[in-house]
């Protein structure tokens, strides 16, 4: 005999085919919606600020000039303009004399330049720096034309005189700074884009941990491929809090060359096949081209990131030998980073 | 859409529909006890901020369930489970959600309503997912309110060591703390389980 129900008060029958077969085409009706849909038309108020120091202030015995900061920011530059974006500014020191520039990449005139770059709080604007970064203290900073000055300073070192160049800190920029800067300019969306030393101490965040090292040395095995997962389990209750906690503005989409205890190189060479610019910029540009990995008409900081990560790891990792220097100071090995939070922005798109 | 692992609705479907053969004229019932399950399905998971409205987005899940019911009562269902979030379509400023794929465990507790010989249960708790987003290298944690509607339907004449299977259809509802972001998902499962009835069943 079968047991009733407790609860059964019908003698009703239901077809359960029936609520199968409606459930699961509900199911197929559910996942077969187009999800993305399709992209809006460029909007005109993306606006965007390039700043390259490639010629930097000589002393007598120390030149601390880079070989491509102003071809990176020309390039992107004109990127950007045929991706939808008003470039405001082009700040950039060089001694190529057939490159535009508005001024000198200075601490004031970069401060004043982001401060100008939008009055439209449904703007989207964009920061890109080339040029030298460094680290003083634990603090990672990017190196404005001002930074260095003329003078220098001799040391000795088993029995040889050497020189290094007179900087002037105060006119180094932080991120703290940098971030105050951009999140006093109206804006809906800020993308910031570093292509120097130790710029991954510019990317930061308290909702998201970045798995990858911030000094990654394929030699000793230390690769982004590790810890993933196992890093947000050791910090997961504090995640889940400041995840709770978190509201208000988004965070600036920031992407970086490399990590915050890494150099990123200037010096490609042509000899290798590759353009005139920065290892990361070099990948950044073609990402353009070759980094819409979803397909869908634009590229986004994130699939930049991926394209400029892949290659850079592929390409310049690969090729140079691991190498450490006799001081254990540093390889030829690097990695771009991004920042973690939930967002992403259309950085090349089909010109508005 | 990057996907952290596959599973498609359809293929469900395809396996689960014979299945639903086990309906029969006169079907056998649930008692109170334990029933352990699993399900899966695609869910539409929107995410909206401070300065967008709700972009859509789509995603999927699978999920073992544990839980424990008596009379009317479901004082614990515990899941655990995987899931994976597509990104989610631009806005007017080409901004979009990243998508994002992970773990969660979750605890409901609820009300377990009978008609025929089918269940159907009500349920609300919270859970806590590890998650990474897709194709990067930052991960993180989250908090969230769920809730569902699960409907059980017990198979006939069938039995695998007293244990009375069943198969689930539900409507799971998930409201995510992401930082700066929150997400809000409702999607269909369809999946299968088995009840252990303290007690036994004739």
């Amino acid at each position: 005999m079968t047991r009733k129900h407790p609860f059964n008060s019908s003698n009703s029958r239901i077809s359960i085919p029936s609520i199968f077969a409606s459930v699961a085409l509900l199911s197929i009706a559910l996942f077969s919606c187009s999800l993305s849909g399709l992209a809006p038309k460029t909007p005109a108020n993306r606006y965007a600020l390039v700043i390259g120091v490639q010629d930097y202030p000589n002393s007598a015995h120390v030149d601390n000039d880079l070989s491509y900061p102003d071809d990176d920011a020309s390039d992107l530059a004109t990127l950007l303009a045929s991706s939808g974006w008003t470039v405001k500014k082009q700040l950039i020191s060089t001694s190529d004399g057939s490159i535009a520039t508005d001024g000198s990449p200075t601490y004031a005139n970069i401060k004043a330049a982001i401060d100008s770059l939008s009055t439209d709080d449904s703007a989207t604007i964009l920061v890109y720096y080339s040029g030298h970064g460094s680290t003083d203290n634990g603090t990672p900073y990017i190196i404005p034309y001002d930074g260095l000055t003329t003078t220098e300073t001799p040391y000795s070192y088993y029995g040889q005189t050497y020189y290094y160049q007179n900087d002037d800190l105060a006119k180094w920029i932080t991120p703290a700074t940098l971030r105050s800067w951009m999140e006093a300019v109206p804006a809906k969306n800020r993308v910031l884009i570093l292509d120097s030393c130790y710029s991954g101490g510019f990317i930061t965040g308290a909702n998201a941990v970045d798995t990858a090292p911030d000094d990654y040395c394929q030699k000793y095995g230390t690769t982004a491929d590790t810890a993933i997962l196992l890093a947000a389990l050791s910090n997961f209750n504090t995640l889940v809090a400041n995840n709770l906690a978190a509201q208000g503005t988004r965070d600036i989409v920031a992407l970086s060359a490399a990590g915050s205890g890494e150099v990123s190189w200037d010096d490609l060479g042509v000899s290798n096949g590759r353009s005139n610019n920065g290892v990361f910029t070099n990948y950044l540009l073609k990402a353009a081209e070759s980094g819409d990995v979803d397909s869908d008409g634009y590229v986004t900081v994130a699939e930049a990131y991926s394209y400029a990560k892949k290659n850079v790891k592929a390409n310049w990792n690969a090729d140079f030998w691991n190498y450490i220097d006799a001081y254990g100071d540093y390889s030829f090995d690097f990695l771009p980073h991004i920042s973690g939070g939930t967002g992403d922005i259309a950085l090349y798109a089909p010109g508005g | 859409m990057k996907r952290g692992f596959k599973l498609s609705a359809a293929i469900i479907f395809l396996v689960l529909l014979p299945l639903a053969s086990w309906a029969s004229p006169e079907p056998r019932t649930l008692a109170p006890g334990i029933r352990a399950d699993f399900s899966g399905g695609a869910h539409i998971a929107p995410s909206y901020d401070d300065q967008t409205l709700l972009l859509p987005a789509g995603g999927e899940a699978v999920s073992l369930g544990l839980e424990y019911s008596f009379l009317h009562w479901i004082p614990l269902r515990a899941e655990i489970g995987a899931f994976t979030i597509g990104s989610s379509s631009y806005d007017e400023s080409l901004f979009k959600f990243r998508a994002f794929w992970g773990y969660r465990i979750a605890a409901m507790t609820g009300l377990r309503f009978g008609f025929g010989s089918s269940e159907l249960d009500i349920l609300a708790g919270a859970a806590l997912s590890a998650s990474r987003f897709s194709g990067l290298d930052q991960v993180t944690a989250f908090a969230s309110a769920v809730g569902a509607l699960r409907l059980k339907v017990p198979s006939s004449g069938m039995t695998i060591k007293g244990a009375l299977p069943f198969m689930t259809a539900a409507i799971p509802f998930e409201y995510m703390f992401r930082g700066t972001a929150r997400t809000v998902s409702a999607g269909i499962d369809l999946g299968f389980g088995l009840a252990l009835p303290v007690g036994g069943q004739r």
